[in-house]
Formats: C-alpha cells, sequence, structure tokens
C-alpha cells in the first residue's frame, strides 16, 4: 500500500497547528495558517497528475 | 479561553480518518490479529503504521538524506518535546512524541532499504533512543516537579528504563528477547495521544477537566505496564538460561 508522503506530513502539520491554538492561546493566528497549511499540503497532491 | 468547537472538529478529523485508514486493515486481517511479541499495539496496527511511513522513506532517501541525519532529528525533537512538556504544551509535547516514534520508525526503515543496516547503526540507534526517551521523562519531571505526581513519572521512568535494560543485558548474554506489553512504540503511543487526548477533552468540558488528568492516566498504566514487561523480560530470560 503505497500512499503519498503529502497526506502524511499534511496530516501532521494541521495536528501541530491545532496544537499551538490549544496550547498557546496567543499564537492562534500561526497555529491557523499551519492548519491551513498542511490541509492544503495533505489534499492538494490529489488534484494534479502523480509526478507533478 | 477554551476552544470546544476545535476540540470537537479535531476529534471527529482523527476517528474519520482513523476508520478511513485503519478500517480496512482490521476487516482485512479479520480474525487473524495477533500481537507483536506481546506488545499491546498488535501486528497489524504496527504493519499498517510502517506501511503509511513507506512513502516518507522513500522520499527522503531520494533526497539523499541519511538515516543517522533522521536518527538525530529524533533527538533534536524529544529536546522540544521535552521543553513543551515543561512549559505545560500538553498537545504540541504529545505531537512531537509521536512524531519522535514516527521518525525511530524512519530510520530503522531507512538504514534497512540502503541496505546500511548493521552493529554501527543499531547501536547509534538505541543509544540515541536512550537519552531521547530520558530527555522526554526530564521535560515530565519539569511539569510535575512541585507534587506527587513527580514520583508517578520517576516509576514510568524506572520501568522504560528496566524495559530497555532486560532486553540489552539478555541479548548481551545471547538471549534474543524483544516480548512485552509496554515495548517503545505502545510507550510512544500511549503517553503521546494521553496528552493530547488529555487537551482534547479539557477544551470540550471548557476546564472542569483539569488539562493533566488523562496524561496522569496513562503514566499510571505506562509505570505499571513497564514494570510489567520488565518481569515478563527477566521470566523469559531466566527460563531460556535454565
Amino acid at each position: 500500500m503505497t500512499r503519498e508522503p503529502a497526506e502524511v506530513l499534511g496530516f501532521f502539520l494541521v495536528l501541530l497547528g491545532v496544537g499551538l491554538i490549544l496550547d498557546a492561546d496567543c499564537y492562534w493566528g500561526g497555529g491557523a495558517l499551519i492548519v491551513v497549511g498542511g490541509a492544503f499540503l495533505g489534499a492538494v497532491h490529489r488534484w494534479f497528475p502523480r509526478g507533478c | 479561553m477554551c476552544h470546544p468547537w476545535l476540540a470537537v472538529l479535531t476529534a471527529c478529523l482523527v476517528v474519520v480518518i482513523g476508520a478511513r485508514e485503519f478500517g480496512p486493515s482490521l476487516r482485512g486481517s479479520g480474525s487473524d490479529w495477533r500481537p507483536a511479541d506481546g506488545g499491546f499495539l498488535g501486528a497489524t496496527l504496527r504493519g499498517w503504521f510502517r506501511s503509511r511511513m513507506e512513502p516518507l522513506v522513500d522520499l527522503l532517501l531520494t533526497a539523499g538524506v541519511s538515516a543517522d541525519a533522521v536518527t538525530l532529528l529524533q533527538l533534536l525533537m524529544s529536546g522540544l518535546c521535552a521543553v513543551a512538556f515543561w512549559w505545560g504544551w500538553l498537545f504540541t509535547a504529545g505531537w512531537l512524541l509521536i512524531g519522535c516514534g514516527s521518525l525511530d520508525v524512519l530510520d530503522g526503515a531507512m538504514a534497512r532499504k540502503r541496505g546500511a543496516d548493521g552493529p554501527r547503526g543499531a547501536f547509534i540507534d538505541s543509544v540515541v533512543d536512550r537519552y531521547a526517551e530520558s530527555i522526554v521523562f526530564l521535560g515530565l519531571a519539569g511539569l510535575y516537579r512541585a507534587d506527587w505526581r513527580l514520583w508517578l513519572v520517576l516509576a514510568a521512568f524506572l520501568g522504560a528504563f528496566m524495559v530497555s535494560y532486560t532486553r540489552a543485558r539478555a541479548e548481551a548474554l545471547g538471549v534474543v528477547c524483544h516480548l512485552g506489553l509496554l515495548q517503545r512504540p505502545e510507550r510512544h503511543v500511549l503517553l503521546g495521544f494521553g496528552a493530547m487526548v488529555s487537551v482534547l477533552v479539557s477544551h470540550l468540558t471548557c476546564g472542569a477537566t483539569p488539562a493533566g488528568a488523562l496524561l496522569v492516566v496513562a503514566l499510571c498504566v505506562m509505570a505499571a505496564l513497564g514494570h510489567v514487561t520488565a518481569l515478563q523480560r527477566i521470566m523469559f530470560a531466566l527460563r531460556r538460561f535454565e
């Protein structure tokens, strides 16, 4: 079962962003940016053909 | 400030992705589920996680990253995890700990795939693992330095240390001994998810449940099962020496 590394990294990044928001409220902006970046990274490869 | 909706969304995301990912593996294995050397995670879950890490192994090898570099990154990450625990950032600390466990799987898989697995790599890996684990417990000791939970951290640390020591000593005397309920992957999962779920529950209940409540439960389980695992290994080795 081979999967895209982007999916794994994206999922980890989303959780990191959530962690920053939950643990350190004052960094919520940075946390939210990381969540959006992680979600984008995890999902974006589905919109392009393999190898891109 | 509590974020119940974010906690709900995160819990839903993890449950949905977990069901999507792990459901087919469970159905595929059917009644064939069996523990991996007695570890409570089981062979199916470990196999699924390794297969999920496989693309990252290929990516890192293609990028020219060495297994030793990943091992050192694991040490750095456990240092950050200790700092996060010390500051009380439990969700981030749990996330970093799961990351350390993933890097631990990655470096071994990279060395095997490159054909560079040997005594040198195994020795570096073991030594770094011990330092990494000790640093994380140091962070937990810093978090609970002022109350009774410090003793719980020390009991869990002693259990983890004895699990590793019994295996190393038995193998030095010629007995391969890697059985037991609470091995390294199980410790990472228990402590990492314990810390993360602890924070989610605290935000869901808007502070009615203290942030570290479930982490303390995880530490209790770690302390108990760590010593049970060490005893399992001691009994196993003693039977082999007779």
